[in-house]
């Protein structure tokens, strides 16, 4: 995991001043009690880092990814015992943060738009992180500034290549994806047109314009389509909508490709989309090339790094379409591969 | 400092299109496994599926026509606008022994049996897709899917929505006006539709129809676990019949027809569903004739034509009694009038009522369970056939459970049955099991044997048709008389199928090796023994009299009896095949070896006489339909089909092989708001083909000639 190019490096780079800074620590139970048995013996060599996430909101899916954090950064100075040997980690959403939270922090890591906009509106200083940032098909994201452009932002959004690919693997041999798009959030043409030629697929586009449309966009699309792709676009897929999504397509026997795991549950064959294990090991990886050096290193949004493939058996089989397992999907995604 | 904060967040919040949750945000199962239909490779029998694309390159403009594309499937037409439609044969105007549904509703006829395909307020615009069982399927859809099931699913209303109109004009004074409009308010979503349509059907026939219905398909999605559906629907129609026959004088049936339909289903939990469903049919045919009054048939008959007409009903009174009567004594003493005989084939009413209460549970991952039990009852009504006023009714329970167990990936086992009960018969159990194994991804190969029965329709129960004279139970003489309580007849079928799917290729190709046995075979046939009524008559001369105009108009009646049985062994290839999107091959292929027998004559009591039935059935059965779309919008497409010689029943004749050539050339169009469809039909391109009826003696010759049909559909959005 941490074998890239820019860590390696790292670790014989001068990392030292940071790695030697004295912290003061906000630890979490759960995480000191952990520690505590090494702590006497370690305190001479110990080389801590303090990390606060700020979270957007309470739900459940931002202690997810927090306490996978907190496990892939053990993983970490457990095998980077040179570069740091503890990282403090503290959660919490903005509201109970006390007022000199950015002061002792060697990294913010925020979790979501609510966080990352909060950090930005405090104009913090400090080594920033920002993952979980939705974005819309035409790239917008819903935080714009340059701020945001400027520091390590991790989408939520999967690569528009990957999930075309998921869904040229999830058609049992068809090669024509439709996709609904809403007229503001259009992809490029051509970035549409690149990737029919680089993957050997025809995309169509149905605009849709007002949700009383959809009914009536999606029935033509789908004359036309041997996939349904489903990007994430809450004008088109939402809570109201999926149901007549799914049960019509699924009449017309057309699989859909959804973007989460919740939407493959709900009917989608398949879906690729990182879960919160794999957003929190891209984020470790992102904070650990932070914490080893005294530079800013590489600056920018990005996509997830990792990512994980869903697959609805029953529906599957029920439109009789044989697909591989999940594994064996995300690795020709990633290898480039479809058929 | 935390107001300050709050304020922040405040601001910044902007509406956002998306939000993280969005991503991970639990959805409502909307695909559960309980709504999932089986994949054509975990079925048990062979299926063949006609959809849209199909439908529209074959340019049927009706239902039977497109069933032609069905290995094993027969079609007669036996006037211009109506058709009777058998898998592996053995049929005549009412093919009593297949199953079908329109959308979960059974539109079998129960008084005659058979389906009135004309009726039926559905155009094949609107229809999905059909899905054809090959083979009995009792155990999921009960008696009656006996030689197999087609089970028609129309579009949901949400799927197309907006205006559409279809016109089609064309040879044979076709005209139809065809207009549907679909849309959703809130979670309710509607199609109403409404047809006319007009055909004077074969050139030497005086069978012109007219048409035209209404249908109305409501959904109101109550919340993601339930769903209520509304369907009703009405239809009139004017169907010219008959020919130069005394008995079958050339005139108007009046027919109506309509449905109610309701179905509520609840999703308890994913792998938890329950479905109820009642509806209702009517049928009513309106039809009735008169002979001339009595003397003026006398005058013409063949045999008196050396005679003045004045005196041929004397000389023909004379004649049957003997010396003793002249016509008016004739008339006198046997209690008649110079009246009319008068009587009906086919006027009748029926009503079928259904209840259904299912659930469909899904009790492990590797094991699917339908189980369900129905109420029914059908009633049939009609003086001229039951000879009384009032209707007749007959009442079914059910109760049936079907599983699906995936024993491994590779195994599947289907496995059911249905327990019937009929008023005033025995119950029955129609089971059925099947074992598919998946080779690997793309190929299948499946054993299934099955047991199903056919229930004797009311009419072959209870028939009691008589000639009257004048008007209704004014009795002359017995025509076809129910003499007995029939049996179900019954048929085993044994099925080995192989299933080839290789999506990259877009083939599917499904054969089908198989073995039928059928028992108890319920036929038609003459029966000398029963007598005609007596009218009440004591005198001997006036009896003597009276039993020698009966055996004139018809000597004995026909009956109907469990007697014969036949075996069907044969072969079957379905082959689908769409390399692109564009192109589409579909090819059907059937081989049948029929053999068997049923009785044909009955006297003193014992069968004098047994007739084979192997010509019942055609030996070979063959359809091939291709089709190509340009890039310009124009598709061009062709079927071509092929059956075999084959004898159809009731009234039907031996018909010599029949070819039947369709093209069909469509050129799409979008206007602004609208798109379009300008299609021109050539049907039968080899004329002269024979269906169903081939009499010319009877002058009866049902002779397809090559017609033209210019159709245009113009979609509003």
């Amino acid at each position: 995991m941490f074998t890239d190019g820019k860590l390696t490096a790292l670790r014989t780079g001068n990392t030292l001043p940071v790695l030697g800074r004295f912290c003061r620590v906000l630890l979490l139970l759960f995480l000191a009690q952990h520690f505590i048995a090494g702590y006497a013996y370690s305190r001479e060599v110990e080389k801590k880092q303090n990390v606060l996430i700020i979270k957007s909101g309470n739900a459940t899916v931002y202690d997810k990814v927090i306490s996978a954090i907190e496990r892939y950064f053990i993983l970490y100075y457990e095998s980077h015992p040179d570069i740091c040997t503890k990282v403090d980690t503290t959660s919490s959403i903005p509201t109970n943060l006390k007022p000199e939270w950015s002061k002792h922090s060697d990294l913010i890591i925020t979790l979501g738009s609510k966080a990352a906009k909060f950090t930005r509106n405090h104009g913090v200083t400090n080594k920033t992180v920002h993952a979980m940032i939705p974005m819309l098909p035409d790239k917008k994201s819903n935080i714009r500034d340059r701020h945001f452009q400027e520091t390590d932002t991790i989408y939520l959004n999967q690569p528009l290549e990957r999930s075309l690919r998921l869904a040229k693997l999830s058609t049992g041999g068809g090669k024509r994806i439709g996709i609904l798009v809403h007229k503001n959030n259009r992809p490029a043409e051509s970035i549409l047109r690149k990737s029919e030629n680089k993957l050997g697929i025809t995309i169509t586009l149905a605009e849709v314009v007002n949700s009383k449309e959809l009914g009536s966009k999606l029935g033509k699309l789908l004359e036309s389509s041997d996939v349904l792709l489903a990007l994430p676009d809450a004008n088109i897929h939402n809570r109201k909508t999926i149901s007549n999504i799914l049960t019509s397509t699924y009449r017309k026997q057309v699989p859909v490709v959804g973007f989460s795991a919740a939407y493959v549950k709900a009917g989608a064959i398949s879906a690729v989309h990182s879960t919160p294990d794999d957003i929190a090991r891209h984020i470790v990886d992102v904070s650990a090339s932070h914490l080893s050096t005294k530079t800013n290193l590489i600056k920018g949004p990005k996509y997830p790094k990792y990512f994980s493939v869903s697959v609805n058996r029953k529906v599957a089989r029920s439109l009789g379409i044989k697909l591989p397992s999940e594994t064996h999907l995300r690795d020709q995604i990633s290898a480039g591969k479809t058929p | 400092m935390l107001p300050a904060i709050y304020f922040q967040i405040g601001n910044a919040a902007e509406s956002d299109p998306i939000s993280e949750d969005y991503f991970f945000e639990e959805l409502p199962v909307v695909l559960s496994a309980t709504r999932l239909s089986q994949s054509l490779a975990d079925t048990p029998t062979a299926m063949t599926i006609i959809d849209k694309e199909m439908i529209r390159a074959s340019g049927s403009r009706n239902i039977p026509d497109l069933l032609r594309l069905v290995p094993g499937f027969a079609v007669g037409f036996y006037s211009g606008s109506r058709a009777t439609a058998t898998y592996h044969g053995m049929a005549d105007q009412y093919a009593r022994d297949m199953q079908v549904l329109i959308d979960g509703r059974s539109v079998y006829d129960p008084a005659f049996g058979g389906v009135a395909w004309a009726d039926m307020p559905i155009e094949v615009d609107e229809i999905a897709r059909i899905e054809v069982i090959r083979g009995p399927n009792a155990a999921a859809y009960g008696s009656n899917s006996f030689s197999g099931v087609v089970n028609i699913i129309t579009d949901h209303p949400a799927d197309r929505p907006g205006a559409m109109l279809k016109t089609i004009i064309g040879e044979g004074n076709a005209r139809k006006i065809y207009g549907r409009y679909a849309d959703s308010i809130g979670d309710f979503a509607y199609r109403i539709s409404a047809n006319y349509d007009e055909y004077d059907g074969f050139e030497e026939r005086e069978d012109s129809a007219d048409t035209r219905w209404f249908n109305f398909h409501g959904e109101q999605t109550l919340d993601n676990d339930d769903t209520l559906e509304f369907r009703v629907g009405f239809s009139r129609g004017n169907y010219g019949e008959g020919w130069s026959d005394i008995f079958q004088q050339t005139r108007v049936l009046n027919n109506r027809y309509n449905f109610q339909q309701i179905a509520w289903t609840h999703q308890q939990s994913p792998s938890n569903e329950f479905r109820l469903q009642f509806y209702h049919n009517y049928q009513q045919i309106e039809d009735s004739y008169r002979s001339p009054i009595l003397s003026d048939a006398i005058k013409g008959l063949d045999d008196l034509q050396g005679f003045p007409e004045p005196i041929r009903p004397d000389i023909f009174a004379l004649g049957l009694s003997g010396g003793n009567y002249n016509f008016q004594m004739f008339l006198d003493e046997l209690k008649l009038t110079d009246s009319p005989l008068t009587l009906s084939w086919l006027g009748f009413e029926s009503d079928r009522y259904d209840l259904e209460f299912q659930q469909t549970l899904q009790t492990s991952d590797n094991l699917r369970l339908v189980w369900g039990a129905g109420a029914r009852q059908d009633r049939g009504k009609s003086v001229w056939i039951f000879h009384q006023h009032d209707a007749i009714t007959r009442d079914q329970l059910r109760l049936f459970a079907n599983a699906e167990w995936h024993i491994s990936p590779a195994w599947v086992v289907n496995a059911g049955g249905m327990v019937e009960r009929f008023e005033d018969k025995d119950p029955f159990f129609s089971p059925r099991l099947a074992i598919n194994h998946h080779m690997d991804q793309n190929n299948t190969i499946r054993a299934s044997a099955s047991r199903a029965y056919r229930m004797p329709t009311l009419l072959e129960d209870h028939i009691n048709l008589v000639v009257f004279l004048d008007e209704p139970l004014n009795d002359v003489n017995t025509w076809v008389l129910a003499t007995g309580n029939l049996d179900p007849q019954s048929i085993d079928s044994f099925e080995l199928g192989y299933l080839g799917s290789f999506p990259e290729a877009g083939l599917t190709l499904d054969l089908k090796l198989f073995h039928e046995k059928i028992d108890n075979v319920i036929n038609e046939f003459r029966n000398f023994d029963i007598p005609d009524p007596d009218r009440g008559l004591t005198d001997p001369i006036a009896l003597a009299t009276l039993n020698n105009f009966n055996d004139l108009v018809q000597e004995g009646a026909d009956t109907y009896i469990n007697s014969g049985e036949a075996t069907i062994n044969g072969l079957e290839v379905n082959l689908d095949f769409r390399p692109t999107p564009r192109d589409l091959i579909f090819l059907g292929y059937g081989y049948a070896n029929t053999y068997g027998q049923e009785a044909f004559l009955i006297l003193d009591g014992t069968v004098q006489s047994r007739s084979d039935i192997s010509n019942n059935a055609a030996s070979h059965t063959f359809s091939i339909l291709g089709s190509h779309r340009f890039d310009s919008g124009i598709q061009i497409s062709s079927a071509y089909y092929y059956v075999g010689e084959m004898i159809w029943g009731g009234e039907g004749d031996l018909i010599p092989t029949f070819r039947r050539w369709d093209v069909r050339l469509g050129k799409e169009f979008t206007l602004p708001g609208m798109d379009g469809e300008i299609a021109l039909i050539g049907q039968n391109f080899n004329g002269g083909h024979v269906d169903f009826f081939n009499a010319p003696s009877r002058d009866l010759v049902n002779q397809w000639e090559t017609r033209f049909f210019l159709q245009a559909s113009l979609g509003f959005r």
